[in-house]
C-alpha cells in the first residue's frame, strides 16, 4: 500500500513538472541564439583557361552553440535583376550557357562542424577542354541541417543558408568589344517645379536637352550599364562637376558594381560638393565617364543649382526694379529721352 | 644705302659668330688676399674626369665640388671628390605584404602593411635620413593612395620613411581588388633605385549570416485569435563585400497539414506586396505571407514593403527565392564593413473556420549571398 502511495506521489510530481514547463521549452525554440555560419571568401573571381584544373579553399565557421551538419550544394546562377542578386539555373533543363556548376566539385559535401569551429572545404575547379570564351558562374550554398521537431503546432522550420559566389572569365585571347557596353536609362535628379521647367525650356531653346535644376547639392545621377558582351565587367566611373567658368568644383570616383555577361546593372552616383561659406548656386556642367575593359563611355548634363534664398532674392530684386520703374517712370522716361536725343 | 645695309648685316653676323665662339669663362674665386683664376680644368659638360666607378663633377646637387683656394695667409686645397653615380642595388630587394612573411589576403578594409629588405648600395651606402620611399597602389588602374587627400589618384605619390616596415591607416580598400606596395631606396649621392613591388594583397570577402530562430510557431489558430497568427525572424548579417549582400527567401512548399490540405498563399508578391490589416474570418483577408522592414530593398520599388505598410507577399517555392533584405551601398575602408545589420521579417497566417484541422507546416529557406 505504501508502495502504491509512493508511486502516486512521484507520478504527481512528474505531472506537475511537465505542466509547469514553459511554452518555449515545449516548442524547443532557439530564439536569440546566434545561430550563424560564416563563409570566407564569399566571392571569388578567377581568370581561367580551357582545360584548367584549380583548387580553392573555402572556410566555413559554425557559430551555433552546438555541432551542426552542413551540406554544400553547387548551383549555376544568372543575374536576378538589374539590381544584382542571383537566380539559380537548372543545368538539367539546358539553361546552362553561363553555368559553371558542372565544373565544380566540393569536398566534403557534408560534414559535422563542432560548435565554434571552422572547416576548410576544398573546391576543385575543372574547366572542360574546348569551353568557349565567356563568363561562367556558380554558387556554393552552405546549408545547415536543422533537425525536425522544432515546430510543434502550425509553423515553419527556418533554415539560414550562406552562399559563396564564383565568377569566372574564360578568355583565351578574346578581347571585349567596347561597342557592346552602353550607358542606358540615365537620368539626373531634378526638381519638378514650374521654375525648374521654365529653365529647362529655355535651355532646350539653345539645344540643351539634358538639364536638371536642384536647390542644393549633392548632384544625384542614376544610370544603367548594359553589357552585351560574353564577359562580366568591373567598370569604374568618374563624375566631374564644373562651374560656369569651367573650373572643377567637385569630383567623384567610384568602382561600379560588376555587370554580368549579357545583363544590365543599375548604378547610382552622388557628387558631393565641399562645404564653403557661400552656398553653391548657378549653372554647372556634369560629366560622367565610365571605363570598363577598354570601353570608355561618357554622358553630360547641365545642372542649375538654385537655392531657395537665391530664388527669393531674385524675385525680391525683380519686384524692387518694377516698383522703382512704376514710381519713377516719368523721370526714367526723361532720362532715356535725354540719353537718346542728347538733350 | 643698300651697300650700307649689306655691310651692317655682315658685321652683325660676324659679331654673332664671334660671340657664340667665345670659350666658357669660369667664375674666379677670391679672398681678401688671393685670387683663383678660371678654376675650370677642362671645358664642356659638367663631368671633368670619369672612370668606371667615379666622376669628377663641377657641382653636385647645386653645390660647388671643385677644389678651391682659401687662405688666411695662404693655403691651397686640391684633389678629387669621389661620388657614387650608380643607383642602389635592388638585386636582392624583396617587398612583403603584411607585417612579417608575405601575405596574399587580409581582412582589414583600412590598413596596409608591408616590410622589405635587400636594398643596398656598396659605393656610397643608403642615405641615413629616410633612405626609403614607398607608395601604396592598386592594381586595376595603377592609382596611388594619397594620405593627404584620403583618396586614390593617378599621379605618383611617394612617402619617405626611415624604417623597413610600414603600417598605414586609414587606406580605403575594398574586396576583390589587389593592392601592392612599391619601395625604392636612395643612396648618399642622391641616386634613387628602381621601385620594387610587392606581389599584392587582397581583402578577402567574408559573409556571416544568422537568424534569430530556427522555427516560427503559429500555435493553434482558433476563434480566440480570429484564426490569425503572426511570427517574426530577425536576420543579422556582417560582411565586408564591396557591393554588400542580399538575402532571399523561399518556402519549400505551402503550409501543408499531414492530410495534404494547404493554406493558400497571400495574394501580394515580392514585386508588388499588398497591405493586410485584417483577418480571414472577419475581413476575408486570408492566406500565408511575409513582410520585411527593409525600406530600401532591391528588386522593385525600394520601400514597397514599408510604404503604407506593412505590406505582405507570398513566398515563392523555388530557390533562392525573392529578396527580403539587402545592403547595396558600397562597402570599403571609408564606410567600414557591415557589422551585424538587422532586418525583421514578419510572417502572417490567417484562415477561416472551415479550414481543415491539423498542424500546417513548411520550411522556409533564407539564402544570404554577397552582391557581386
Amino acid at each position: 500500500m505504501w508502495q502504491l502511495r509512493s508511486i502516486s506521489i512521484v507520478l504527481s510530481f512528474i505531472l506537475v513538472g511537465l505542466i509547469s514547463l514553459p511554452a518555449s521549452s515545449q516548442s524547443r525554440s532557439l530564439d536569440n541564439i546566434n545561430n550563424s555560419l560564416t563563409v570566407e571568401p564569399a566571392l571569388v573571381e578567377l581568370e581561367v583557361s580551357s582545360g584548367d584544373l584549380l583548387l580553392k579553399k573555402i572556410k566555413v565557421k559554425n557559430n551555433y552553440n552546438r555541432q551542426i551538419k552542413v551540406e554544400a550544394q553547387v548551383k549555376g546562377f544568372v543575374s536576378a535583376s538589374k539590381f544584382g542578386g542571383i537566380n539559380f539555373i537548372d543545368s538539367s533543363k539546358g539553361r546552362n550557357k553561363n553555368s559553371a556548376q558542372q565544373w565544380i566539385d566540393i569536398y566534403p559535401s557534408s560534414i559535422d562542424i563542432p560548435a565554434g569551429s571552422s572547416v576548410e572545404y576544398t573546391v576543385e575547379i575543372k574547366v572542360p577542354d574546348g569551353t568557349p570564351a565567356g563568363s561562367y558562374y556558380a554558387a556554393i550554398i552552405f546549408m545547415p541541417k536543422i533537425e525536425a521537431g522544432f515546430v510543434t503546432n502550425s509553423g515553419a522550420k527556418i533554415i539560414p543558408a550562406v552562399g559563396a559566389l564564383f565568377l569566372f572569365n574564360l578568355s583565351p585571347g578574346e578581347k571585349i568589344d567596347p561597342s557592346k557596353i552602353l550607358i542606358v536609362n540615365d537620368k539626373i535628379d531634378s526638381n519638378n517645379s514650374i521654375f525648374a521647367k521654365t529653365i529647362q525650356a529655355i535651355e532646350k531653346m539653345f539645344g540643351n536637352n539634358s538639364v536638371a535644376v536642384i536647390s542644393q547639392p549633392p548632384v544625384k545621377i542614376e544610370f544603367e550599364l548594359l553589357n552585351q558582351t560574353n564577359f562580366y565587367i568591373r567598370p569604374k566611373a568618374e563624375a566631374i562637376l564644373r562651374n560656369a567658368l569651367g573650373r572643377v568644383t567637385a569630383q567623384s570616383q567610384v568602382d561600379l558594381s560588376t555587370v554580368l555577361a549579357n545583363s544590365q546593372r543599375f548604378n547610382k552616383l552622388m557628387i558631393n560638393l565641399p562645404a564653403k561659406k557661400i552656398p553653391y548656386f548657378g549653372r554647372y556642367t556634369v560629366y560622367l565617364g565610365v571605363a570598363a575593359d577598354g570601353a570608355k563611355l561618357s554622358k553630360g548634363w547641365i545642372v542649375w543649382i538654385l537655392p531657395v534664398w537665391f530664388l527669393l532674392s531674385t524675385i525680391a530684386i525683380f519686384c524692387l526694379i518694377i516698383l522703382f520703374v512704376v514710381k519713377y517712370k516719368k523721370r526714367i522716361a526723361r532720362f532715356f529721352s535725354i540719353l537718346l536725343r542728347g538733350k | 644705302m643698300k651697300v650700307i645695309n649689306t655691310q651692317l648685316i655682315f658685321i652683325l653676323l660676324v659679331l654673332v659668330l664671334v660671340v657664340r665662339a667665345l670659350p666658357a669663362v669660369a667664375t674666379d674665386y677670391s679672398g681678401s688676399n688671393f685670387f683663383v683664376r678660371d678654376p675650370i680644368i677642362s671645358e664642356g659638360g659638367t663631368h671633368y674626369a670619369t672612370s668606371a666607378s667615379y666622376q669628377l663633377r663641377a657641382t653636385i646637387g647645386g653645390v660647388e665640388s671643385i677644389g678651391e683656394s682659401t687662405s688666411t695667409t695662404y693655403k691651397v686645397k686640391s684633389g678629387f671628390q669621389y661620388y657614387d653615380d650608380t643607383a642602389p642595388d635592388i638585386t636582392s630587394a624583396v617587398v612583403n605584404d603584411g607585417s612579417g612573411a608575405d601575405i596574399d589576403e587580409q581582412t582589414s578594409l583600412n590598413t596596409i602593411q608591408a616590410n622589405w629588405s635587400g636594398f643596398s648600395d656598396p659605393e656610397s651606402g643608403l642615405r641615413t635620413t629616410d633612405p626609403y620611399e614607398y607608395a601604396i597602389r592598386r592594381k586595376s588602374d595603377g592609382y596611388f593612395w594619397s594620405s593627404t587627400t584620403s583618396a586614390w589618384q593617378a599621379g605618383a605619390i611617394w612617402y619617405a620613411t626611415s624604417t623597413t616596415a610600414i603600417s598605414v591607416t586609414p587606406v580605403y580598400l575594398r574586396t576583390s581588388e589587389t593592392y601592392y606596395v612599391s619601395v625604392r631606396a636612395y643612396n648618399n649621392a642622391g641616386m634613387v633605385s628602381s621601385a620594387v613591388d610587392s606581389d599584392g594583397v587582397k581583402v578577402t570577402p567574408s559573409l556571416s549570416f544568422s537568424l534569430s530562430s530556427t522555427a516560427v510557431n503559429f500555435g493553434t489558430l482558433e476563434t480566440v485569435n480570429n484564426f490569425t497568427a503572426t511570427g517574426y525572424t530577425t536576420t543579422t548579417v556582417s560582411t565586408n563585400a564591396y557591393n554588400g549582400y542580399i538575402i532571399t527567401a523561399w518556402a519549400t512548399s505551402p503550409l501543408t497539414n499531414s492530410g495534404g490540405a494547404t493554406i493558400a498563399d497571400w495574394g501580394g508578391t515580392n514585386a508588388s506586396p499588398t497591405a493586410w490589416p485584417g483577418n480571414c474570418p472577419v475581413d476575408n483577408q486570408c492566406g500565408f505571407g511575409y513582410s520585411t522592414n527593409d525600406n530600401n530593398l532591391s528588386g522593385g520599388t525600394a520601400d514597397r514593403f514599408t510604404n503604407s505598410g506593412p505590406n505582405y507577399a507570398a513566398f515563392v517555392t523555388n530557390g533562392p527565392g525573392d529578396p527580403v533584405a539587402d545592403h547595396t551601398a558600397k562597402v570599403d575602408g571609408s564606410t567600414g564593413a557591415i557589422n551585424n545589420e538587422q532586418f525583421v521579417i514578419t510572417y502572417k497566417v490567417s484562415v477561416n473556420a472551415v479550414q481543415a484541422a491539423g498542424d500546417y507546416k513548411t520550411t522556409i529557406v533564407y539564402v544570404a549571398t554577397p552582391q557581386y
